[in-house]
């Protein structure tokens, strides 16, 4: 990414397959990340791999809403040590950075609106080790016609075990010579509007304050006829982190979020984007395009219709968050691997 | 359930792992339980075969756990001790790793010893044997981390070619958590760690504080050193101006 002689050794990406041909790609031993329908995932092999269930995907044809295809990522691995996969609940998933390898990376699969979902998205940052080691990954979501009859599941394809509960991680270790670099797309900026802050961590919001003055989040919204499609967004030193927003309840005056706001961070809504495609290609970097393992986030899928339309350079699922260290919205994540 | 099976919920405790018994006294708000696994042969077989030590028979530990509501809970266990199970502890500290974490979570953050005790329930004793055991491992781990990045560096022949890292007690940390080189830094995990920090300090005075996050910081550049070798020049370049670096930058 950044000398001329760190060389991409990983830039394969994924496809969406026919689950038979997944399944062949499972028996030949590789590490794989799989992301699919739980009903046709549950006709995979079990092997060296992990998931969790989506429908949602930016395939080599474009996006596509598929309960039969499934989208598969080999990841790079080849370290000194072999993968290994481990579940955690909200009691162990503070050891998830210390837990990983000295010299590699980490895959996160989260299961959406579980408690570990939320633990991860409020807490994270806080790890033993975070942002020391890379940590990447993203959540497991359902077909939104399954809303309320469905739950998301993370996968351990070591066991064939489904978990609706627990998330599911994969340690990899890489050669002394390579390194995993993490990178994020997002094509919303801070707006140059109003400055918002809120008390406390949290994932509903009512009480803030707009340029330092006391106010309701759902009211501002509402009164200055938001586009509520549009994320705030934090600056965390130049890169833009966003809260995407799922519903404002006008009864009781509060806004819930996909993401949690925390307390000393400056929001800003994002400016408009009129085209998601146009956009999103000019700001994906060189070494962003064709990555080892990337992930998109569905509500950019959702918001922008990318249903038969191509992202040039992206190929993954398309997912209910994004991790890149820490829980994202509305963002694409990336991570090449690279010699030094 | 029968009460066994709810105390083992409670606690989070899986199997193999058994909750063989409990005491609950109400006077004392205190909870006992005794924790072993589901087949004592097995475990000591799977001990065996990975080769770790046995516990000394019938030596039983205590650690004190996260609290069960109102009450604090005290884990008992003849098994080993363990560094990864939530539940168990070390001989090290007498808090389970679970409660270890917790507290550790609070002092990172800044919070007095005196308000740690009060809302955790917890002696100041004690918590101050897990800071002064935490301190130890961590200085020996970054100490460890150092050597072996800068022996990396030596033998690939690089280190000419890599910008130094100035100690923790350079001004230019200040700076940097200032937020006076953040146009400097383009990786988005340091971006991220960086932020961070800046929140948690931005109301702070206090120099142990700081000089504990800037160490936390100065420990990411020397892990990542060798990755980190353009980002490193911008931030720490020639004379540790940021003018005289971004002209040797490779990249805008």
């Amino acid at each position: 990414m950044e000398d001329a002689r760190q060389r991409v050794v990983s830039p394969r990406g994924g496809s969406l397959l026919g689950p038979e041909e997944a399944a062949r790609l499972i028996r030949t031993g590789e590490w794989l990340a799989i992301g699919a329908d739980e009903a046709v995932m549950k006709r995979l092999p079990e092997g060296n791999w992990i998931g969790g269930t989506i429908p949602y995907f930016m395939g080599q044809d474009g996006g596509e809403t598929s309960r039969e295809k499934v989208h598969v990522t080999p990841l790079p691995s080849l370290g000194r040590g072999k993968p290994w996969i481990k579940r955690y609940t909200v009691n162990d998933l503070n050891r998830i950075c210390a837990d990983g390898p000295d010299h590699g990376y980490t895959l996160l699969i989260l299961p959406a609106m579980t408690e570990v979902h939320e633990y991860y998205a409020r807490n994270a940052p806080e790890f033993e080790d975070m942002f020391l080691k890379p940590v990447l990954g993203w959540v497991a979501g359902i077909h939104l016609d399954d809303m309320g009859h469905a739950s998301p599941a993370a996968v351990d394809g070591s066991r064939g075990e489904f978990c609706h509960d627990q998330a599911v991680a994969l340690h990899v270790p890489l050669p002394e010579d390579q390194v995993a670099e993490i990178g994020i797309v997002n094509i919303f900026e801070q707006d140059d509007g109003d400055v918002i802050r809120f008390p406390k961590a949290s994932f509903k919001v009512g009480g803030c304050t707009v340029n330092g003055q006391p106010d309701n989040f759902a009211e501002y919204l509402k009164r200055r006829n938001v586009d509520q499609r549009l994320p705030l967004v934090a600056d965390y030193c130049g890169s833009m982190i966003n809260v995407s927003v799922k519903a404002v309840d006008d009864a009781s005056r509060s806004v819930e979020l996909y993401a949690p706001v925390f307390p000393d961070v400056e929001y800003q809504l994002a400016r408009p984007v009129k085209d998601y495609v146009h956009a999103f290609e000019q700001a994906l970097p060189n070494e962003g395009r064709d990555a080892a393992c990337s992930f998109n986030c569905v509500l950019n899928f959702l918001y922008s219709e990318l249903e038969g339309r191509r992202t040039s350079g992206f190929n993954g699922p398309m997912t209910f968050g994004e991790v890149a260290y820490q829980l994202l919205n509305q963002t694409m994540v990336y991570m090449s691997v690279r010699s030094m | 359930m029968n009460n066994m099976d709810l105390c083992q919920q409670l606690l989070a405790i899986p199997g193999p792992w058994r909750v063989q018994r409990f005491e609950v006294n109400a006077r004392e708000r205190r909870l006992d339980v005794w924790v072993g696994q589901d087949s004592p042969s097995a475990g000591k077989l799977l001990r065996k075969m990975l080769g770790k030590q046995e516990a000394a028979p019938g030596m039983e530990r205590v650690w004190r756990h996260l609290n069960a509501g109102n009450y604090r809970t005290f884990v008992h266990s003849a098994e080993a001790p363990s560094h990864s199970e939530p539940f168990l502890g070390t001989d090290e500290v007498p808090f389970t790793n679970a409660m270890a974490e917790r507290i550790s979570g609070l002092l990172s953050e800044g919070t007095s010893y005196r308000t740690i005790c009060t809302v955790m329930d917890v002696e100041f004793k004690d918590v101050w044997q897990l800071k002064a055991t935490r301190h130890r491992g961590r200085e020996s781990v970054a100490a460890v981390n150092r050597a072996r990045a800068e022996a990396e560096v030596a033998t690939a022949g690089e280190l000419s070619e890599i910008t130094p890292i100035p100690d923790a007690s350079d001004p230019v940390w200040e700076k940097i958590v200032a937020g006076e080189r953040n146009e400097q830094i383009k990786v988005l995990s340091l971006r991220l760690l960086l932020s961070r920090i800046q929140m948690q300090l931005r109301n702070v005075d206090d120099p142990d504080m700081r000089q504990k996050k800037i160490q936390d910081l100065r420990r990411y550049f020397v892990n990542n050193a060798r990755a980190l070798r353009a980002e490193l020049k911008r931030i720490f370049g020639e004379s540790g101006s940021p003018d005289v670096a971004e002209l040797h930058s490779d990249r805008g």
